[in-house]
């Protein structure tokens, strides 16, 4: 192997394994332990051929492949930019070209168990006659890995480059509320979950979107939207573990309990403004886009406030995704999801008022 | 003045620190105790960073869960060692707490003349060292109308000329405003003559007048 490979291996992929190893037991259980062993065969084939079948399903399955790329790719940068690992700028001597070689091996190593999962889909779609989707899978895994890898690249070579925020130098003709600040976290230090997770959540809801329908119905758009909005739970992770570390300073404010929610209320509704603006140019009536964006804003203001209730516990916050992701879809099916954004919004109000000045971070 | 009783700290079920009764009347004090003695914690539990079992009143009558946000109207905190998002300039902050601080303008300006942080504020907070970092949260520690003040390491990373300043500024505070000064420092024992305090020491658990 050479030397930056290896280096890199030990640094970036063996860490990474080592310290997910709670999360990928747990999904390994998830996929493997829950089947018994006689039906795993059949069941991952159907799994497989649902995935070549469906384009729902497809949407879904690239958007769980996609926020592996992600999270993974923030552990590979986070280990890139650590001070025990300074010496890894070294590697900024050689070529660029050599650096994103490298950075790209460490990629689809972390990628690895997209990568098993998406070859044997391959398979499958090429053995029902589909090979137009086997290369989109690969090809989408292979765009993500490169993607991630560049960013890796550029921050390698720009280590400090949060102090040249252009956030700051804006200018408002009012004074920036409170919430702006969010914004601010968002662009300089969450910019490629931001435009991965919105291009992923503008793919899912415009694929929904282009279903022919013989008919008006509100339903299609609105399960668009749920697989577009629950693309944001990584991006809201992120966002409450910056809160606790650089937020602190905000719970000696006296602001309002209310106030304080209304925040995060404007905060997500700004978040998914341009997933409105996709549907009111689709002809979905105004009054079901007021009731897909109140579902969708209290979707994300659930998951704001149910990661206090679960002390950023993140395998917890993933059982909780699934089961929320399934209820939803289940209850906009029969018609329901005004329910769903009642409940929402009143847990999401119940656990931030309960937990907001008590929840502290466990300092790890 | 400020009231804590049966307070009970625990953290992943450790107990850090459990005061039966303690109460700071009108003055500036200072809290001692050895490095993890629960100094830190005693003054963020005070400023309502931290939760603890037990009560916590301001003037006989402000509580810190029942009355939240008055309580916070009174009460302000600078940590040891400040994180701000490295995005926001100073100006961000300032303005943000004088804001819900309800604080007067001229007030500010003047403390961010005492200070000397102007020529810097318009910066994002990246780009401040330790020590402009920490001048500026004191400057937001001194921001409205507060009846009591925590200040958490106050000197640490503080150039040496600052530091009568500060000093200088907690008393006209406390003199002039009566506004209550709680201090944890290292350092400050060379200076206790200069503000008159009192200590309080923090040790095995607990926290009492020595």
């Amino acid at each position: 192997m050479f030397p930056i490979s290896k280096v890199l291996n030990d640094v970036v992929v063996a860490q990474f394994y080592k310290q997910n190893t709670g999360l990928l037991l747990f999904i390994f259980f998830i996929m493997f332990g829950m089947v018994e062993g006689s039906q795993l065969v059949y069941y991952h084939l159907s799994l497989m051929t649902g995935i070549v079948q469906s384009t729902a399903f497809l949407l879904l399955v690239l958007a769980v492949w996609f926020v592996y790329a992600v999270k993974s790719s923030q552990f590979v940068i986070s280990q890139l930019v650590k001070p025990q690992n300074a010496f890894l700028y070294t590697i900024t001597a050689v070529p660029r070209v050599t650096q994103l070689g490298n950075l790209l091996v460490a990629h689809l190593l972390v990628h690895l168990p997209v990568w098993l999962y998406a070859t044997a889909t391959f398979f499958v779609a090429i053995n029902q006659g589909k090979p137009a989707i086997g290369f989109l899978i690969l090809a989408y895994n292979l765009l993500l890995c490169l993607a991630v890898s560049f960013v890796s690249v550029w921050k390698l070579n720009h280590p400090t480059s949060f102090n040249i925020s252009l956030f700051s130098r804006i200018t408002l003709p009012f004074k920036k509320p409170a919430f702006w600040i969010y914004f601010g976290y968002i662009f300089n230090d969450a910019m490629l979950i931001f435009i991965v997770t919105k291009l992923f959540s503008y793919l899912a809801l415009f694929g929904f979107l282009q279903i022919p329908l013989d008919h008006y119905e509100n339903r299609v758009p609105m399960m668009g939207f749920l697989v577009g909005v629950a693309s944001h739970a990584v991006l809201i992770y992120e966002i409450r573990k910056w809160e606790d570390n650089y937020l602190l300073f905000f719970k000696n404010l006296p602001i309002k309990m209310s106030s304080r929610f209304f925040a995060l209320i404007a905060l997500y509704s700004l978040l998914v403004t341009p997933e409105i603006f996709l549907l009111i140019v689709n002809h979905v009536h105004l009054l079901d886009v007021a009731r897909t964006a109140a579902f969708g804003i209290g979707l994300l203001l659930f998951f704001h406030a149910v990661l206090y209730h679960l002390q950023m516990n993140m395998d917890r916050y993933i059982q909780y995704l699934l089961i929320t992701f399934l209820l939803s879809f289940a209850l906009i099916l029969f018609e329901l999801s005004w329910l769903l954004t009642l409940i929402y919004f009143m847990f999401s109000f119940h656990w931030y008022r309960k937990y907001f000045y008590s929840f502290e971070a466990m300092k790890l | 003045m400020l009231y804590l009783s049966d307070i009970k700290k625990t953290f992943s079920g450790q107990l850090i620190l459990t005061i039966p009764s303690l109460s700071f009347d009108n003055g500036i004090f200072w809290i001692r105790g050895g490095n993890g003695s629960g100094k830190t914690t005693l003054l963020k539990m005070i400023a309502g960073l931290a939760s603890c079992e037990g009560t916590i009143q301001l003037d006989g009558s402000i509580d810190i869960t029942k009355n939240p946000v008055d309580y916070r109207k009174y009460v302000n905190y600078a940590e040891a060692e400040p994180l701000f998002p490295s995005f926001l300039s100073g100006y961000d902050l300032v303005h943000l707490f004088q804001k819900t601080k309800r604080a007067d303008k001229r007030d500010v300006d003047q403390l961010i003349e005492t200070f000397n942080i102007r020529s810097y504020l318009s910066n994002p907070i990246g780009t401040y060292s330790s020590g402009m970092a920490k001048k500026l949260s004191l400057v937001l520690a001194f921001i409205g109308q507060p009846k009591v003040i925590l200040l958490d390491e106050p000197l640490v990373t503080l150039e040496d000329h600052s530091i009568p300043i500060l000093l200088a500024l907690i008393n006209s505070y406390h003199r002039e405003r009566k506004v209550t000064f709680l201090l944890t420092s290292h350092q400050l024992f060379e200076h206790e003559a200069q503000l008159n305090m009192q200590s309080i020491l923090v040790k095995d658990n607990t926290a009492c007048f020595q």
